[in-house]
């Protein structure tokens, strides 16, 4: 096949990267050559100063992506100017999956209507802020200082409206400069982008006015970063006109006034028409021609037109240039020489004006740095009072961050569905800790909103960690080190290769690698497989996030088995729930509340009922739905949780009260239900039983009764 | 594949594609950009446009295909959206002062990490390229957004340091990523112990004599499309 397929990019539905690989020659990775290109670049004596003394494989690679960028542009690239180091995963991860199934900055399932958590809350008005937040929610912070100081500069544009809708206002009228600033040094910076960035730089001096006399710590800092660069905002308006040409050899890009040459030659261009009337009447006056015109074409340029009659009336200095029908074409010397004067001046205007653009984007750039000090400022500060805005339009509410392992949601909404859902969307409370009620199992109806509530509790503390705030009436957030999404296989066929494999894989990343700093939200896990064999998978995957010192992470497993509420009965901090549902004049109704408890049954039939099934069907359904609840499946009466070892499983920060509700926890658990032992195989041949009980020896001729043996022999497993 | 009749012009392609290798050299002739041999046939796929030959009278015809000067940037920028890397090459001599040959030069590489044109940029989202290396269990990155001179840079150590690394770079989610010709399969096994991989890179680290001996300050590995 070869080279007919072209680049092939891993599949997005993998969760992996989709990327041009480039290798490039080991020679070029040499640390001194890196080191050294950085320091150049930067204009250090050394890299100390970005924390990356020691660093050596860092710089390697960053030297290396300098070293591209520059070769790829055959350009100096000033504006990459800094380079920030931090620690791998120095935020709350979050891996693409999560990032898909939250839906946070695409929504999943096409058509118009679909909205994604970033589509809610995102009211940036620059570019370049909502790259900012972006990043925000990608990679919400993991330092508390960080995240209070973004909640403060939110919550101080939250409550007065005078100075968020000011800060807005001017934010407005600011262009996207990062990017202006990266064309400028680029060398592909038209006069418009000259011209917005002095617009934008335009507002910053009262965007300082708008942002004194802040409280919030982070304001004053955004303040004070905001230089206001009169020099360059000077330069520009004297250089460039107020509204020019996109392209710069388009002319009329430079200011009248700015270059003396320029200007004497546009006064030549200019007085053209007056010198040509000025040149016609003297032609007219000296021939005595009166309708002699002097008029202007592509193909012969400036000539002196007279009609056919006056043809032998010219004088002898007139070069004849063309004959036509009714007239003819002349020119003179002093034609010619004026011509070449003019048409040179409008070729030089364009090159003059294409040397002075370029002087006055070279002196602009060598402002780079302040310039995007200031950018980075405007930013940030667009980022902030968008949230402010969403806060103030979707009632959110300052979230309390706090260094233990609590997470306390008091009437949670799920931020993208409560927009754009037809009812009123029903609010939740959500409790987690790391001790008596870090596994939630919650059960309940298809369709009830188990998944919201896994979705809304994720959500929440993502927003809380970015720095927003958040849908509830109030919320305890901790600090987690990553939140965790994995939704059970759906059935969709069309893709072709094992989904429950997929499922597996990706839940198989979370047992190797969560912590009790962790979130892990698990929707329907085990369903892509028979019955039994994902009832044991998710049964035991809630277990061992349960019992695992280093992995046991606060969980939210929503499941169709019902089997797994028994989990709450025997692990000390697992804790039952149900989506509630009521069934009302013979309808089932999802009432979308959370409560504790186990659900008492699945309404699936009724569900089934109400999709229109046929009627024979769900009473068969109802009759073997019957038996199975009578034979309740037991598999679990030989296990015997073993007390001192459930009670290790605390995270760190647990107090007395915590470990004494332990103890308590589970000592309950000791004391199990014993059910009736039976088994699948003792289901089928129940058939058997009965199939027997029916029939009536007395009835059966003896070549009859010995058919019914072979027969029923052959069912008995 | 060489002939006999190898004209200047076609040494003088051979000679740049030689120090670029890995991209579609668009080669200028008068008032369009040309492609020419597997190039053209790459060219002509993607960019629907019709494959034709240079040479046609001779036994070995030179597949070619172009587009004019004028609207080459959105040709190119499809490519380069593709995941292709696109060397731009003019002619750096005035035409009229035509010797035989004239005089080109490759003026700038168009690659999908190093976007400058608005086509290829999205205004609220970054674009990064990112470069990975390791050194025994030492495992360093960088991520740069060139439209914005964003640049940051990490590492980590420890039997554990390609997983977190490889799970920043996920989150970065860089369209092109920069590596030592010598990883080329820890990298794939490094990315696909932490991430689930999906059918196909779509590279090859085939780094051929000729190449190393050009002793070009810059050059990269063909990459070559997977069967």
């Amino acid at each position: 096949m070869g080279e007919g397929t072209g680049p092939q990019f891993a599949s997005p539905d993998s969760g992996g990267l989709a990327a041009t690989l480039t290798p490039l020659d080991d020679w070029l990775w040499q640390n001194q050559d890196c080191e050294s290109l950085l320091i150049k670049q930067f204009g250090v004596r050394s890299l100390d100063g970005y924390g990356l003394t020691g660093k050596a494989e860092a710089i390697r690679a960053a030297g290396s992506c300098l070293r591209y960028a520059q070769e790829t542009q055959r350009a100096g690239a000033a504006h990459i100017s800094d380079i920030v180091y931090f620690e791998p995963q120095d935020h709350l991860v979050l891996d693409n999956i999560t990032v898909r199934n939250l839906e946070l900055v695409e929504a999943l399932g096409g058509g118009g209507a679909s909205r994604s958590l970033l589509d809610v809350i995102d009211e940036t008005v620059t570019g370049m802020g909502a790259r900012l937040l972006r990043s925000w929610l990608l990679r919400p912070s993991l330092h508390r200082g960080e995240i209070e100081q973004r909640h403060g500069a939110v919550a101080e544009l939250h409550a007065s409206h005078v100075k968020r809708d000011r800060t807005r206002t001017l934010l407005k009228e600011v262009a996207d400069v990062e990017r202006l600033t990266g064309r400028l040094n680029l060398g592909s910076a038209t006069p418009r982008d000259l011209v917005a960035l002095r617009r934008s730089l335009d507002q910053v001096p009262q965007v300082r006015e708008a942002l004194a006399n802040s409280e919030s710590s982070l304001l004053q800092v955004l303040n004070e970063a905001c230089d206001e660069l009169a020099d360059v905002r000077t330069l520009i308006a004297s250089a460039i006109e107020d509204d020019p040409p996109a392209k710069v050899i388009d002319g009329g890009v430079i200011r009248n006034g700015y270059a003396t040459e320029l200007d004497e030659l546009r006064s030549l261009s200019r007085n053209a028409k007056q010198t040509i009337a000025a040149m016609e009447a003297e032609e007219r006056s000296r021939t005595g021609i009166g309708s002699l015109r002097i008029r202007y074409n592509n193909v012969f340029g400036y000539f002196i037109e007279v009609s056919k009659a006056n043809a032998a009336r010219v004088p002898p200095d007139y070069e004849r240039r063309q004959t036509l029908a009714n007239a003819e074409r002349f020119t003179t010397t002093a034609l010619k020489e004026w011509e070449s004067k003019v048409l040179g001046a409008e070729e030089r205007i364009l090159q003059l004006e294409s040397e002075i653009f370029g002087l006055v984007c070279r002196e602009v750039a060598t402002e780079t740095s302040r310039i995007q000090a200031t950018a980075r400022a405007l930013a940030c500060l667009d980022a902030v009072s968008s949230l402010a805005e969403t806060a103030i339009r979707r009632r959110y509410v300052r979230p309390a961050i706090h260094d233990g392992g609590e997470i306390e949601i008091v009437h949670g909404r799920h931020p993208v569905i409560e927009v754009f859902n037809e009812e009123p969307f029903v609010p939740n409370s959500v409790y987690l800790n790391n001790s008596t009620d870090r596994l939630l199992i919650i059960t309940g109806p298809n369709m009830g909103g188990k998944s919201t509530v896994l979705r809304q509790t994720g959500i929440i503390s993502i927003l809380g960690q970015m720095g927003s705030f958040v849908p509830a009436e109030r919320a305890r957030l901790p600090l987690l080190d990553r939140v965790w999404t994995r939704v059970g296989a759906s059935d969709d066929l069309a893709r072709g290769r094992s989904t429950f494999m997929v499922e597996m894989t990706e839940t198989a990343a979370i047992l190797h690698s969560a912590t009790p700093r962790s979130l892990v939200l698990l929707d329907e896990i085990g369903r892509g497989t028979a019955t039994f064999d994902g009832l044991s998978i998710a049964w035991a995957v809630a277990e061992y996030l349960h019992d695992s010192p280093e992995h046991a992470a606060k969980t939210l497993f929503a499941t169709h088995y019902h089997e797994l509420t028994e989990l709450a009965e025997r692990l000390p901090g697992a804790q039952n729930y149900q989506i509630t549902a009521t069934e009302r004049e013979g309808e089932v109704v999802f009432l979308h509340r959370l409560e504790r408890g186990r659900a008492s049954k699945s309404y699936g039939i009724e569900v089934a009922r109400l999709a229109g099934m046929p009627p024979a069907a769900l009473t068969r359904a109802r009759e073997v739905l019957q038996r199975l609840e009578r034979y309740e499946l037991d598999v679990f009466t030989d296990e015997i949780p073993s007390e001192p070892e459930r009670a290790v499983a605390v995270g760190a920060d647990s107090s007395w009260e915590e470990n004494r509700a332990l103890s308590k926890a589970a000592m309950r658990a000791g004391r199990r239900r014993l059910a009736a032992q039976a088994s699948l195989f003792d289901l089928a041949n129940q058939k058997v039983v009965d199939e027997l009980r029916a029939a009536d020896p007395e009835e059966l001729s003896p070549e009859d009764a010995k058919q019914l043996l072979r027969e029923l022999r052959k069912q008995i497993l | 594949m060489t002939t006999t009749n190898t004209t200047p012009m076609v040494r003088q392609y051979r000679e740049l594609k030689s120090q670029h290798p890995g991209t579609l050299l668009f080669f200028r002739l008068g008032d369009f950009y040309e492609l020419f041999f597997e190039d053209a046939v790459i060219g002509s796929r993607e960019l629907q446009i019709t494959l034709t030959a240079r040479h046609k009278e001779r036994d070995d015809p030179i597949p070619m295909c172009g587009v004019p000067h004028h609207s080459a940037a959105n040709y190119i920028a499809k490519l380069v959206r593709k995941g292709y890397r696109v060397a731009i090459c003019e002619q750096t001599e005035d035409p009229s002062k035509a010797k035989k040959l004239l005089r080109r030069e490759v003026v700038r590489v168009v690659t999908p990490g190093t976007p400058i044109d608005p086509q290829l940029l999205e205004p609220r989202a970054s674009v990064y390229l990112a470069a990975v290396c390791a050194q025994g269990e030492t495992v360093g990155a960088a991520f740069l957004d060139i439209s914005t001179g964003e640049f940051r840079a990490t590492q980590a150590d420890g039997s554990d340091a390609w997983q977190r690394i490889a799970a920043d770079i996920e989150s970065y989610a860089p369209r092109e990523l920069l590596f030592p010709a010598a990883l080329t399969t820890l990298v794939r096994a490094g990315f696909s112990s932490a991430l689930p991989l999906g059918e196909g890179w779509g590279e090859g680290a085939k780094l051929s004599d000729k190449r190393r001996r050009t002793k070009k300050y810059f050059s990269f590995c063909r990459r070559r499309p997977s069967p």
